[in-house]
């Protein structure tokens, strides 16, 4: 456990170092902005506005962080030759990759929450108050990017860093569709398509699953239970994720 | 020293030389109109929004109040407001603002009441107790139309949603009596009655019906007092 602890503390300094926060001025940047703008260019809802931007800036912000720093962290170990240093000592192949996955995930959760301040902060100063409803968004938003993290790290053990980027991106694409997929697969009438069609449903992440954006800014009731099961989908699919990337390291061979 | 001074002459060479190229680039850039053409049908839009469904709706409102602003100071045309309204509605079905502006602007300003009610259908579909949106439809058929008789069902039904102004019921009457119908106006304000909680307007709707039933007020004649409305 401290070794994986070790490797995750590590891993978010190392991200600090990289000046990885340094994404966070670009959201302050797209904010005000956007903040400027709607002084100028529109009519009415200003801060329904501002809040659907607040919280779609949040998600692709985290979304690409995490696909950044995702695809390059087992590559780089190799590149910099500090994985044989590392794994020459008393440390397992998937203890330190749930250890790097620890360290993007609180690399991703430190810079949720300093946009979450900034976001907070602009929602108050438009006169929005303080809207703690946005709050469950911006938890299934975290979860949502931490899977895309766990799928740019299964993509990191086998794959190039260009193509893990590659391969995330689509995956993230393609998560916002399954729903899609499905419709397909319950309207296709060829038995092949539909089976087919119906695996990918399952074996994609669906990620419209951690949408809530509109319901929170609407304040719509959500369904009962709808934020816990949500969430536990995806620590599992995380979970599923995390073991198949270890599988994948695991039988990777160094030379 | 000369060195630098030499790339820091370069630099400003080529940055002026590429603001030039793009001045005259921005001459070829196609009308407005040519640029919402391009924007498929919501249908298609929602799914490659990928969950950023509001804001690329806030994206496109922003466009529709330029889009908006930019014809009304040239040619008062509008023809892909109505097209780019409905797109917003697609992927924002309970951003109300638009369902205002499309059911205002497009009646009013570009004379186009048929898309203006069909976008205040939407506006009904999404906010079935707003009674704003019957209200301007009806206003719509009535004001641009002159049509009376399709503009009374929608009054009619605007009267009866929460906090509809008390000056509907007298109004739906008064539309009615243009349609000389008697039987619908009785029809009507019997239900108005009905659900009437003040006494004192129950009291003045019951005097309409008297009116009604003794003949004071005929309307299948168009003999009516509207002043008593």
């Amino acid at each position: 456990m401290n070794v994986v602890k070790a490797i995750a503390v590590n891993t978010f300094k190392e991200a600090i170092r990289n000046k990885i926060l340094y994404s966070l001025i670009f959201f302050a940047l797209v904010m005000m902005g956007v903040s400027l703008v709607l002084d100028q260019a529109t009519v009415g809802q200003r801060n329904k506005i501002i809040k659907d931007m607040g919280l779609a800036s949040i998600n692709l912000f985290g979304v690409m962080i995490a696909i950044v720093v995702g695809i390059g962290l087992v590559s780089k170990e190799i590149e910099k030759r500090t994985i044989y240093t590392l794994l020459a000592k008393p440390v397992h192949r998937a203890q330190f990759l749930i250890g790097k996955y620890l360290g993007i995930v609180l690399t991703l959760g430190v810079e949720t929450l300093l946009m979450t301040f900034f976001f907070f902060l602009l929602v108050w100063l438009y006169g929005g108050g303080i809207d703690l409803v946005l709050l469950k968004a911006i938890f299934l938003i975290f979860i949502e990017i931490s899977v895309v993290a766990a799928v740019a790290i299964l993509f990191s053990t086998f794959s190039t860093p260009f193509l893990s980027g590659m391969f995330t991106f689509s995956v993230y694409v393609i998560g916002h569709l399954t729903e899609d997929l499905n419709r397909i697969a319950s309207s296709s009438e060829n038995f092949a398509l539909e089976k087919l069609t119906a695996f990918f449903y399952y074996l994609l992440p669906n990620l419209e699953n951690f949408n809530i954006k509109g319901e929170v800014v609407y304040h719509l009731p959500l369904a009962p239970g709808k934020i816990l099961l949500s969430a536990s989908y995806g620590l599992l699919y995380i979970g599923f994720l995390l073991v198949s990337s270890a599988a994948f390291f695991q039988k990777r061979d160094f030379k | 020293m000369k060195r630098s001074l030499l790339i820091v002459i370069v630099m400003i060479i080529l940055f002026l030389g590429q603001a030039q190229l793009q001045k005259k680039l921005a001459r070829f850039e196609s009308p407005e109109q040519e640029t919402l053409l391009y924007l498929p049908s919501g249908k298609y839009l929602k799914p490659l929004a990928l969950g950023y469904d509001q804001m690329l709706a806030d994206l496109l409102w922003m466009k529709t109040i330029s889009y908006f602003g930019d014809h009304f100071m040239t040619d008062k045309e509008y023809p892909w407001l109505h097209h780019i309204l409905n797109l917003i509605i697609d992927l924002d079905p309970l951003f109300d603002f638009p369902y205002f502006f499309g059911g205002i602007i497009l009646s009013l300003e570009a004379s186009q009441v048929d898309r203006a009610n069909q976008i205040l259908e939407r506006g009904i579909e999404a906010y079935p107790e707003k009674w704003q949106f019957p209200f301007y439809i009806g206003f719509n058929y009535y004001y641009h139309q002159k049509d009376a008789e399709k503009a009374a069902p929608y009054i009619e039904k605007a009267s009866s949603l929460p906090e509809a102004p008390a000056y509907l019921v007298p109004l739906v009457g008064g539309l009615y009596a243009k349609t000389n119908k008697n039987e619908t106006a009785l029809r009507f304000y019997r239900e108005a009655h009905r659900n009437a909680t003040d006494a004192l307007v129950k009291e003045h709707i019951q005097k309409k019906i008297n009116r009604i039933l003794s003949g004071i007020d005929n309307y299948d004649t168009g003999n009516t007092d509207t002043t008593s409305d």
